[in-house]
């Protein structure tokens, strides 16, 4: 049989139809009866519960994961909206799919990873391919969550991960992530993918600095105090339209921070590793990002560039196509930053980048994807967090 | 450089200077154009919300103008709010006859207990809701912070904030679209706000909706005309086809134009077809009368219609029948008379009966009027007959009264007799004296002024009633009285008058004696036939409530309840054959009832019968 899969989508508002018309879509695409695994992406305004109540009914109970996002991507679509949902329905012999869970990161990102670690390492076969992760966006630290994840899962190689943060379309305090029957927040999902599978992958941004080098000159773990020895926030204003009394979401996607990529992944991912500010504080003056920062590092305030984009796109595409070379894939999965959305392209400019990319690599693929808070793919074999980048995955 | 002289110094620090300079003006220039460049995405994605916005109501807009479904165009105006403007919900109400709403279509309400209720909601146009409207806003707005504008609004339609359109350019909208958010999901929906910016989207919506709305309206009542134009035509031609009447219409000249199957029936042809083709002057072919079709042009000609219009007409076989022909004129905008349209009903089986019905008419009044006569000959035999009875009455007391006389003259003629005899014995015993003769002339004379009285009496009895006469009553009951004296003193039989006033009756005197020597004589028969220990006779004369009453009661014990009923018919009597003809009070009942409109009727005293006459005073 080797590997199906379909992707279904819906914009219906209703959620039990929206989930309902998305699976079974999905199952109509990819040509089955019952999934064995079903990953889904959706956006906030629906009643979480209901909707994924309504794909596990279409789906005769298949497991799930996934997570919320800021919009959702499939061939020749991505809807940035409060209701829109994707499903990706996979029935295979030759590949496999486990998933698990943790909730709760008060403990610390570490704690997290050593429990999620726990749970995931019965599902470790020899033949694991890689792990996916959904994590809550609003409040995640990724450096220390995946040293202690690979620390405690011990498996003999680092498997690759991939994924994204959650999203909440900046309407809400809460993102969702979810694992079969459960919707949860302030958690990470995961799924390991097992059996006869290969991966092509890319990771480009697309960000210039727009001055010269900046220091950190207090900071601590992923919180930035202050830069050339005054606040942060301080530091940032003369760039932002009405100073700090702007709306920060509106200023953390035009602006974000570049720091000097380490020497062993500059070859393939550039000179600068970009960084979201996820979150402030007027009084104290400081600015969050979602990896840890040492004092005296060396930081520039970045900006978009649309082309440079557009470039990276191309050179991802041509780049799995190489790695794919006279392979088809049985399935893409595209983690999209929130910053490359509609709140730089028009909407027909990103459609039709969109398409390019997927006439690239094939347009009648399963293609699944989200827009989320920030996105996880390796990089020259380390595992890493990006902002405003596009991490584009095939399944082979 | 260290080496360099001071002026080469001077002019590198100038330099740098400059170039710090310049690359300052740079830094803001960059930072300036960062932040134009926030503002150009921003701007960027206002601008992709409108396109979309407007792409969409073009689509709308393109989908509904090729569409007469009111239904259709109602459900998608309610999508395309949740849709394409991201409410969450919104409910389009249409105004039926009155002016209440009834939600036709909704979209948004997801629970199924929430669909039901928002699908029962009904408002009505003076509704405290839709205040603003009726003040002349042109919406309600009702925002998650201001006051509902009616109470309870917010929890009849299930939305915390919403706003309310009238759809239509009526007076009283058409349609009213409801459109709003829940407060727990207002967050991923649009938001209600009064600002024109955020209604400009729905303004643009209703304006389209309301167009649309005003045409399909304008199409649906167009429709609906055409529908009952259909069918008024189908009732008509129903009407035509199947009349039992004969329905056609007629040029002014004669011919005609169109004519059902009952008319072609009527008139002898197999088809209206071929009764149009045959004849072409109706006034010469089809009119017995020419005077009648003259006539009937005329009253068209002058009142435009003629109603019941009776005339014969020829069927094609040359028979005549009657017809009833009703016709109205039909005329043009300039009031030039196109056609006459009309009805005929065949009356002549009508007319048959009428003459039918004339001649038994004439039948029944003859006999009526020889029955009338034969009814006036039977009152005035019936009417000679108790003038005969009266009279055979009147005899019978007649040869009563005899009987009195010559009883009251016995004792008078026996003292005459002894009288002329004591004159011729004296004569031969002693001669006659002066003295003698003077006295026995004198007793003579008396007696035979007693004898002329009773003569009178007689007479008084038997005078003729020529003329009605006002008397009192006292006046006949004494002369009857008197002619009855001598009877009723044989059998001690006495009379007590008792007379209040003096009571007079206006009618004829000698019947009324005839009445009262009747009842008087019943009376004595009754006290002789009774044995009455001590015969009375009662009369009581009095007047009461306008009238004239007179008693007359025996103690002779009453009238036997047997009989009691029968005592005035004509021939009832209880004397035997020799001594009563049964008319007496038969004759008494019709005199008093029918001369002197007045009644006489019989009861029972504890001592005996009592007969009461009461008359008007004036009859």
């Amino acid at each position: 049989m080797g590997t199906s899969a379909g992707v279904g989508f819906s914009l219906h508002k209703n959620p039990a139809d929206a989930g309902k018309e998305a699976a079974l879509q999905a199952m109509e695409r990819g040509g089955m009866a019952k999934p064995d695994f079903v990953f889904v992406f959706a956006t906030v305004g629906y009643d979480q519960e209901l909707l994924i109540r309504s794909v596990r009914d279409a789906t005769a109970d298949a497991p799930l994961s996934g997570c919320s996002g800021e919009g959702v991507i499939t061939a020749g679509a991505a809807a940035e909206t409060n209701f829109g949902v994707c499903v990706l329905a996979i029935a295979s012999d030759e590949v496999s799919f486990a998933n698990a869970y943790v909730q709760g990161l008060d403990a610390g990102y570490a704690r997290a990873g050593e429990l999620l670690a726990e749970q995931v390492r019965p599902l470790l076969h020899a033949d694991a391919v890689a792990c996916f992760l959904f994590a809550d966006g609003l409040l995640f630290d990724f450096d220390p969550f995946r040293d202690a994840f690979e620390r405690a899962l011990g498996h003999g190689r680092p498997l690759p991960l991939f994924g994204g943060l959650a999203a909440n379309n900046l309407s809400t305090r809460k993102t969702y992530q979810y694992h079969d029957d459960q919707v949860i927040s302030e958690g990470i999902c995961c799924v390991v993918m097992s059996g006869n599978a290969r991966l092509a992958w890319g990771v480009n941004h697309g960000c210039v600095p727009v001055g010269t080098r900046r220091t950190i000159t207090r900071c601590h773990g992923n919180i930035i105090y202050e830069i050339d020895g005054i606040p942060a926030l301080e530091a940032l204003k003369e760039y932002i339209e009405d100073g700090s009394g702007s709306d920060w979401n509106k200023v953390t996607l035009n602006l974000c921070l570049g720091f000097k990529t380490p020497e062993h992944l500059r070859k393939e991912y550039g000179e600068y590793i970009i960084r979201y500010m996820m979150d402030k504080n007027d009084q104290e003056g400081w600015v969050s990002i979602q990896s840890d920062v040492t004092p005296g590092s060396a930081l520039w305030i970045m900006r978009r560039d649309k082309e440079l984009m557009r470039e990276g796109l191309q050179a991802i595409s041509q780049h799995i196509r190489e790695q794919l070379g006279e392979n088809r894939p049985k399935l893409v999965m595209q983690f999209e930053c929130m910053g490359r959305g509609r709140v730089v392209y028009r909407e027909q400019e990103k459609i039709e980048l969109l398409k390019s990319l997927q006439d690239d690599l094939g347009a009648e693929l399963p293609w699944i994807g989200f827009y989320s808070y920030a996105e996880i793919g390796p990089v020259s074999g380390y595992n890493c967090i990006h902002n405003f980048t596009s991490v584009l995955l095939a399944v082979y | 450089m260290e080496n360099g002289s001071p002026t080469d110094k001077q002019a590198l620090e100038q330099q740098l200077t400059a170039l710090r300079r310049e690359n300052e003006e740079l830094a803001q220039q960059v930072k300036r154009l960062i932040r134009a460049e926030g503002k150009l995405y921003e701007y960027q994605q206002v601008l992709d919300l409108q396109l979309n916005e407007y792409k969409g109501l073009y689509d709308l807009s393109r989908r509904l103008s090729g569409s007469f479904y009111i239904q259709g165009l109602f459900r998608e105006t309610v999508q395309y709010v949740v849709q394409q403007l991201e409410y969450e919900r919104a409910i389009l109400l249409r105004r039926e006859e009155t002016v209440t709403y009834r939600v036709l279509a909704l979209d948004g309400y997801y629970d199924p207990s929430e669909k039901e209720q928002a699908a029962a909601i009904t408002m009505k146009y003076g509704a405290p809701c839709l205040s603003p409207l009726l003040a002349g806003r042109e919406h309600v707005t009702c925002t998650a912070t201001s006051t509902e504008p009616g109470n309870g609004c917010r929890r009849r339609l299930l939305m915390d904030e919403f706003l309310v359109y009238p759809l239509g350019h009526d007076e009283v909208p058409h349609a009213l679209l409801v459109v709003g958010n829940t407060a727990v999901n207002a967050p991923f929906h649009r938001r209600v706000q009064e600002s024109d910016q955020a209604l400009l989207s729905m303004g643009n919506l209703v304006g389209l909706v309301s167009s649309i709305l005003d045409t399909h309206i304008f199409f649906e009542r167009m429709m609906e005309a055409r529908e009952q134009e259909r069918v008024a035509e189908a009732k008509y031609r129903s009407l035509f086809e199947n009349a039992a009447e004969g329905i056609f219409r007629r040029t002014p000249e004669g011919r005609y134009l169109d004519a059902n199957p009952a008319l072609a029936h009527m008139m002898g042809y197999t088809s209206p077809e071929e009764l149009v083709a045959s004849i072409t002057d109706i006034g010469t072919e089809v009119y017995v009368d020419p005077a009648s079709y003259a006539e009937m042009q005329r009253v068209l000609a002058v009142h435009g219609r003629a109603e019941s219009f009776e005339t014969q007409i020829y069927r094609k076989d040359g028979s005549v029948i009657w017809v009833s022909l009703s016709l109205r004129a039909v005329r043009d905008s300039e009031g030039k008379v196109l056609f006459y349209e009309g009805m005929s009903e065949e009356i002549t089986k009508r007319k048959i009966a009428e003459a039918a019905l004339r001649e038994s008419e004439q039948k029944y009044r003859q006999l009526s009027e020889a029955l009338e006569l034969r009814v006036q000959q039977a009152v005035d035999e019936l009417r000679q007959k108790d003038k005969m009875l009266i009279m055979q009455g009147r005899q019978a007391v007649m040869g009563e009264m005899l009987s009195n006389i010559a009883h009251q003259w016995r004792q008078p003629l026996n003292m005459l007799a002894l009288l002329v005899q004591d004159v011729q014995l004296t004569h031969r015993q002693t001669g006659l004296s002066e003295e003698f003769i003077c006295e026995n002339v004198r007793r003579s004379m008396e007696i035979i002024q007693q004898m002329s009285q009773t003569i009178d009496d007689f007479r008084y009895f038997y005078r003729p009633d020529r003329e009605k006469l006002e008397f009192t009553v006292s006046e006949p009951l004494d002369k009857a009285l008197a002619l009855l004296n001598g009877s009723l003193r044989i059998h001690s039989i006495e009379i007590q008058v008792l007379k209040t006033g003096e009571p007079a009756i206006k009618g004829y005197l000698g019947e009324f004696v005839q009445v009262l020597l009747n009842i008087l004589i019943n009376a004595r028969d009754a006290l002789i036939a009774s044995r009455a220990a001590s015969p009375l006779i009662t009369v009581r004369l009095y007047e009461e409530g306008g009238e004239t009453v007179v008693s007359i009661a025996d103690n002779a014990g009453g009238i036997p309840e047997e009989i009691k009923e029968k005592i005035f018919e004509p021939y009832f009597t209880t004397k035997g054959p020799d001594q009563g003809t049964g008319i007496g009070l038969f004759m008494c009942k019709t005199i008093i009832e029918k001369s002197m409109n007045g009644r006489l009727c019989a009861r029972n005293s504890s001592e005996g019968a009592e007969f009461v006459i009461t008359v008007p005073k004036t009859p």
